[in-house]
């Protein structure tokens, strides 16, 4: 009898868990109990639980109650981290500025109720021009030990928003993979987020954006496919696939095999996808690649890792490489490789280089910057 | 100190408020608790006006929903409620609810069966589920190895 794996078992829990309609799920209760724990360290415990929910024959058994309580906290947290996000926009707003937001919150609105899609950070993109003054607004409510303002990391205390709430503030978008931010604006729509006014990416930067970060940090997150697959199944009949695939033939190719793995997947709907975006060869290295890091789903697999001294022991000298090796979907994308059948060694090799050289480059640009104060 | 009190309010200040799937979850900023309350305990809690006694909340929730709900049952919602600080003030049990604090037995006493709504709370209590946060590429700031995608933080930048 064959056992599913890990990957597996969490695809089949996912699967549709992002639609209105609560799909019943097909588990044993002992396979139950194994997914449990990786879909709350991967923050699908909410989704995970729907599924269990709709099936009668698990909902009420013990093997369910991790999931469901986790479900019920990341419904309670939903309603901070809106009110939060509501805090932080009217704050902007104040002081003229409507900023971008991005992931978190605006991809959550894809989900047939908000609180499936968890987020820790309110992800905002700075209007042209304008990032300077959106610091200047939020410096002063910024725990200062706890924020980077140098770097848009702002750990703000939000006050009559309930809670402490972290901003991530770009200037940009990835710019390797997004056009440039002022075509982001022109292109985006409004939202109201409670009373405040905020602006959105437009449908096709958005799902081009939701890819690009999936695949930059490597797939390990099955949350991110879902958000992929809850994007797709809600595009508009006006949707517009040129803009979205944009004219690089690599992120077409890399968009194309990832809404395919998707439908794979996690069964997304793609009856009204073209067949050349929705059924592609996706490359058996790309799927192999993602369903090992869904074997084990968490955040950081390597905080245990020991850091830059050389490893003395020969199991530390496994976690030292495994730590500085990226998979290969990582690799590839983070040099803007082609997504095709071809050895994924050599992208693999050059990022590590790539990643090298930046480091390097960080430190010495610090250390003169040191220099110079 | 506190009085008790026999017409119950509900609390309203520093709570967070959710329903889901036909449970009414709430959360304590003040006190860090999450609580879930089934449909008797969270229909019991609605009622805590401060005017209406057990007695009234019973014939209420029984004439609005038609859920049969024994008078013994809103008296142990509202010990539910009171332990759980979500009424402004302890109430007030009779005796005989005081002679039978334990669940069990107050359950025996009603003789509870399928017909009588039964309440239930439950504190939510799990490690807090992971949120979607992404990590530091190559170069980006970080504290400790968790802040890095790649898992490692040294000195203040990513590897």
């Amino acid at each position: 009898m064959n056992t599913a794996s890990n990957a597996q078992l969490v695809a089949a829990t996912l699967a549709g868990a992002w639609r209105a309609d609560g799909l019943p799920l097909r588990l044993s209760r002992g396979d139950l109990a194994r997914v449990s724990p990786l879909l709350m360290e991967s923050g699908a415990a909410a989704l995970g639980w729907r599924r269990v929910h709709a099936t009668p024959a698990l909902r009420d058994c013990p093997e369910a109650n991790t999931l469901c309580q986790g479900g019920r906290l990341l419904a309670l947290e939903d309603v901070r981290n809106c009110r939060a996000v509501e805090h932080v926009v009217a704050l902007l707003n104040d002081a003229g500025i409507e900023p971008l937001i991005v992931k978190g919150w605006s991809v959550a609105r894809a989900y047939a109720d908000s609180y499936l899609r968890p987020y820790g950070d309110i992800d905002l993109v700075a209007p042209p021009g304008q990032y300077d003054a959106v610091c200047e607004v939020l410096r002063p409510h910024a725990l200062p030990k706890r924020s980077k303002p140098e770097i848009g990391q702002m750990v703000l205390d939000c006050g009559i928003a309930w809670k402490v709430c972290t901003v991530d503030l770009h200037r940009h978008l990835n710019s390797a993979h997004m056009p440039p931010v002022e075509t982001l604006f022109e292109r985006s729509t409004h939202v109201s987020v409670g009373s405040a006014h905020a602006r959105l990416l437009c449908m096709e930067d958005q799902l081009r954006h939701v890819i690009t970060h999936f695949l930059r940090h490597g797939a390990w997150r099955p949350l991110w496919l879902c958000d992929v697959a809850a994007l797709v199944e809600g595009l508009p009949a006006d949707f517009d696939w040129t803009r979205c695939l944009s004219d690089d033939r690599h992120i077409a190719d890399w968009i194309a095999a990832t809404i395919t793995l998707a439908h794979r997947l996690l069964g997304c709907r793609v009856g009204h996808v073209p067949a050349s975006v929705a059924d592609v060869a996706v490359p058996a290295w790309f799927e192999r690649t993602v369903l090992r890091e869904w074997d084990a789903p968490f955040p950081i697999q390597l905080s245990n890792t020991p850091a830059l001294q050389i490893p003395r022991r020969l199991s530390d000298v496994r976690l030292w490489l495994r730590a500085r090796w990226p998979n290969a979907v990582r690799a590839t994308v983070g040099i803007r490789g082609a997504c095709n059948t071809a050895p994924r060694l050599p992208y693999q090799i050059a990022h590590v280089g790539m990643g090298i050289r930046r480091y390097i480059a960080a430190v010495a640009a610090e250390r003169r910057a040191r220099t110079r104060a | 100190m506190t009085h008790s009190v026999s017409r119950p309010l509900a609390r309203s200040e520093g709570l967070i408020l959710r329903e889901l799937d036909g449970e009414t979850l709430v959360y304590d900023r003040e006190r860090s608790e999450a609580t879930c309350l089934n449909e008797v305990v969270a229909k019991v809690w609605r009622r805590c006006d401060g005017a209406t006694t057990a007695e009234g909340i019973a014939e209420t929730i029984d004439e609005e929903h038609g859920i049969r709900v024994d008078e013994r049952s809103v008296w142990l919602a509202l010990e539910l409620l009171s332990n759980a600080h979500l009424l402004s003030a302890p109430v007030e049990l009779p005796s005989e609810i005081v002679h039978a604090r334990t669940r069990r037995q107050f359950l025996q006493r009603v003789g509870t069966t399928a017909a009588i709504a039964v309440p239930v709370l439950l504190s939510i209590t799990v490690p807090t589920p992971a949120q979607a946060a992404s990590c530091g590429a190559i170069g980006a700031f970080c504290e400790t190895n968790v802040h890095c995608c790649s898992g490692l933080c040294v000195g203040i930048r990513c590897l």
